[in-house]
């Protein structure tokens, strides 16, 4: 068992990270005065994990779409019958779980009795049960899920967006599936996956709170089934740099329309993935942060309102995406806008009074985000099941060392008007 | 250092609730008029808070106070305005790191206060009038707030059930009223509004962090300040009646699933057991809706039971296919007889209780909860710390569950549903 301790001064704050000799990394943020103890235990499977192989498998194997989160939601189930929610009921812990594109977790929250959680949730997610008739029960459920949506229209543009903007990476599929897709799932398909993905060697405990990490790993100890490195591999296909797309509409009940714009980039790994992160966030800003000449004309002009925002959408070496969306009653006029202020970005420069602001706002950001115990539990896990060779606090160093001349030649490429798409969603005419 | 709280009175219907724990990195400060709802002022209340997180007299323009929060190291200012049963809240907070967390403990607190301060109480003016390119401004964006309601089919669905649950009432009214109305609202209603909110609204003001030492006397004093009158009076409490027949309105729209709101109501006036009823049926993984109404009849994706204790009224919420609308109406019924039946075990009460103490418990982690939590008790009447409340679950028994489930009637159902024909079967 291997220990490293993650700490930074300015904070005053630290992690332990332990990599368990049964392969399972396991992440631990003593929050002392705390009173609630957050857990997080994930895997590196989501639903771009489509089509990958082990050492069980004959070759590579292409699976339904919307099967990772089938998946998740069958694990709650164990062969006596009986519901894990039952048995979080005894501790009075909130449980839940989620599947993204890349992450799949489980986790619980609780302000007493934490090690029978931990427990519970150890326990519960390495025993998967899959049987027929669970299996074919689960899918009116799921079914109503996808069509809840299907009915929000910012869930509805987001998805067009993925898909015009990329051409091959199955980031283009939703995490749900279709009713079509998840029709074809099996218990075997479902084992089949579990054992590639629910390896303890492609998975990571997080916790955070008022804990004592002896007891932690005491019940970790106790809890983990070591399982052989079965070498997993996803197969990802090679996705051309150019947009699918660059424009993409819909129609759903809408009062206002709905806008997305997403900008392609290269991805990248490691600690230049993070930079870039940085650098690209500061652009984002730059371009049309509240503190933007764009985001203020624009909303005095009324062609946009303040719901507008900006977000990364990023997997360490495999999509990089800047994204802004809101709503407006002419997307193509905010778009077009968009793209001319890019252009005088890349001839005159970005500000440098506001990128001096902007990393102040990067620190107390990351202040702020360490007062509460369940961001710090989700952070952990994020940052380690997204890039191993991160911590938590690399971003400090970055933003206090980054240069305006750093930003300013990510420009072209970071916000590429050549490469970026715009979907929006209107009201059915 | 233990929690420490207090509330008190410092001026003509001006109250100060302070919260501070030493964990903390940051404060928050919530400075809110409260009035009762009525049909003319809700929109304008909420649009005067809107304009005055615009630009104040020392800072007076939105990009302006845009760079200096993101130079107090990204401090928050935002507008609060919501509803509670009859009454609502209209105001401002501001959220920053506390000094000890600066870069080289560089003092950011009170430059952080005096924005939230400023823009209160010393507003842009031209003229004696709001700024007009502001007032424009937020006018379209309240026109904007009312059409895409519609976007959000829960919140949407939720507002059109609250219509026909509370008719008649404060309550039902639309927080944002019509674009026409949006509209016709002219500069001097708004300066007139935020003078009479200044005047006469009941002020809470709710600070919650690590300390307040260093601001406490730049609030109060500005608040001292203010040219008081005799504040409108009201209660949080209100009970909703009960309808003497179940109202149904279906809805159509271009959907795919269908949203089912069911209300019941009772005049059972106590808060705690009335909790624990709503979890018992609906507020937890285990209760009876979720483990029947979804997991053994796979009805519905969710099926939720929570008590809005100012109107005594439980909301049962659901999204189902349109084809089981009926099925789903059924089987939430025959759960609530189940109770009132006393159909669940001594378990099924501990665990409901166990899981309400988690939620009040974890409370005490996060500035906005904590800051709400008090608020909340406030609206009560009562000032329990969350480990009290959590010994008052827990002495529920299973008989004041029976009685209170007993106590409900059914007032009222609301289906948003797709407009497609299916094959009806209820």
């Amino acid at each position: 068992m291997n220990k490293q301790i993650i700490k930074s001064e300015e904070l005053d704050e630290q992690y332990t990270i332990v990599h368990h000799s049964s392969g399972l990394d396991i992440m631990m943020w003593k929050k002392e005065d705390f009173s609630t103890v957050e857990a997080l235990f994930g895997t590196k499977y989501g639903s771009i994990n489509n089509c990958f192989k082990t050492d069980d498998t004959d070759g590579f194997i292409t699976v339904p779409d919307g099967i990772a989160h089938y998946l998740e939601h069958k694990l709650f189930e164990s062969d006596d019958n009986s519901n894990v929610f039952d048995l979080y009921a005894s501790t009075g812990a909130s449980a839940n779980a989620f599947t993204s594109t890349d992450i799949t977790a489980y986790l619980f929250s609780c302000t007493d009795n934490y090690e029978r959680s931990l427990e519970i949730l150890l326990e519960f997610v390495q025993s998967p049960y899959f049987t027929v008739e669970n299996v074919q029960k689960e899918q009116g459920i799921i079914a109503q899920e996808i069509k809840m949506g299907d009915d929000s229209p910012s869930r509805k543009c987001f998805k067009n967006l993925l898909k015009a903007l990329y051409v091959k990476n199955p980031l283009r599929i939703d995490v749900a599936g279709t009713v079509e897709s998840i029709a074809q799932i099996t218990p075997e398909l479902l084992y089949q996956c579990y054992n590639a993905f629910y390896n303890l060697h492609n998975m990571t405990l997080s916790i955070a709170g008022n804990i004592d990490e002896q007891k932690v790993l005491e019940i970790c100890d106790r809890f983990l089934k070591p399982s052989a490195d079965k070498h997993l591999q996803s197969f990802f296909p090679e996705e051309p740099r150019e947009v699918g797309q660059k424009l993409v509409t819909d129609t759903c009940p809408v009062g206002i329309p709905v806008f997305s714009i997403g900008f392609k980039a290269v991805v990248s790994e490691g600690k230049e993935y993070l930079k870039r992160s940085v650098i690209a966030g500061m652009l984002l800003e730059q371009l049309i942060g509240q503190t933007s000449a764009l985001y203020n004309q624009l909303l005095e002009e009324g062609l946009i309102n303040s719901t507008l925002g900006t977000y990364m959408y990023t997997g360490s070496g495999k999509y990089f995406c800047c994204m802004i969306e809101g709503e407006a009653a002419d997307p193509q006029q905010v778009y077009e806008r968009v793209c001319k202020e890019i252009e005088r970005l890349k001839s005159e420069g970005i500000d440098e009074e506001r990128f001096e602001i902007d990393k102040r706002v990067r620190y107390g950001e990351k202040v702020s985000s360490i007062n509460d115990v369940k961001a710090c539990a989700e952070a952990m896990l994020y940052y380690h099941l997204d890039n191993e060779e991160l911590t938590l606090f690399d971003d400090l160093e970055i933003i206090a060392s980054l240069t305006v001349d750093e930003c300013n030649s990510m420009i072209g490429e970071i916000l590429d008007v050549e490469r970026c798409s715009l979907s929006i969603v209107t009201n059915k005419q | 250092m233990p929690i420490s709280y207090e509330r008190k009175m410092i001026g003509e219907g001006i109250a100060l609730t302070e919260i501070t724990d030493q964990k903390f990195k940051s404060n928050y400060i919530n400075i809110s008029f409260v009035t009762p709802v009525d049909a003319v002022n809700a929109p304008l209340n909420s649009l005067v808070t809107e304009i005055l997180a615009c630009a104040n007299a020392k800072l007076p323009t939105l990009i302006e106070i845009s760079k200096q929060l993101g130079y107090l190291y990204g401090a928050t200012l935002a507008t609060r305005s919501r509803r509670v049963g009859d009454i609502q809240e209209n105001g401002l907070s501001i959220e920053y790191i506390c000094d000890e967390f600066t870069i080289n403990k560089e003092v950011i607190s009170d430059k952080a206060v005096d924005i939230l301060l400023d823009c209160l109480f010393d507003p842009l003016l031209e003229n004696g009038l709001f700024c007009e390119k502001y007032v424009s401004m937020r006018k379209k964006e309240l026109e904007d707030n009312i059409l895409a309601e519609l976007n959000d089919k829960f919140g949407y669905s939720t507002r059109r059930a609250k219509e026909i649950v509370y008719k008649g009432e404060p309550a039902s009214i639309s927080m944002l009223g019509t674009v026409d109305n949006a509209r016709s609202i002219t500069s001097q209603q708004l300066i007139q509004r935020y003078e009479a909110l200044k005047r006469s609204a009941c002020i809470e003001v709710v600070m919650c962090g690590r300390s307040f030492d260093s601001v406490r006397e730049r609030i109060v004093t500005r608040l001292l300040n203010l040219e008081r009158e005799k504040t409108v009076d009201f209660k949080y409490k209100s009970f909703s009646p009960l309808k003497d027949k179940t109202e149904y309105k279906y809805e159509s729209q271009d959907v795919n699933q269908s949203k089912m709101v069911m209300a019941f109501k009772s005049s059972f006036d106590d808060v705690y057991i009335a909790k624990v009823f709503a979890a018992v049926l609906g507020g937890t993984p285990t209760s009876k809706l979720f483990a029947n109404v979804r997991e053994k009849m796979s009805l519905c994706y969710y099926c939720s039971a929570a008590y809005a204790d100012m109107k005594g009224t439980l909301v049962v919420s659901s999204g189902v296919a349109k084809e089981n609308i009926g099925k789903a109406e059924k089987a939430v019924l025959q759960q609530l007889e189940a109770v009132k039946n006393g159909d669940f075990t001594e378990e099924e009460l501990e665990n409901a209780k166990i899981y309400l103490c988690t939620g009040f418990k974890s409370n005490n982690d996060s500035i906005y909860r904590m800051a709400e939590y008090y608020i909340v008790q406030n609206y009560r009447e009562t000032s329990y710390s969350p480990e009290q409340v959590c010994n008052i679950f827990m002495n529920v028994t299973k008989q004041q569950v029976i009685d209170c489930a007993r106590s409900f009637g059914y007032d009222s159902f609301y289906v948003l549903q797709p407009e497609t024909e299916v094959s009806e079967d209820e």
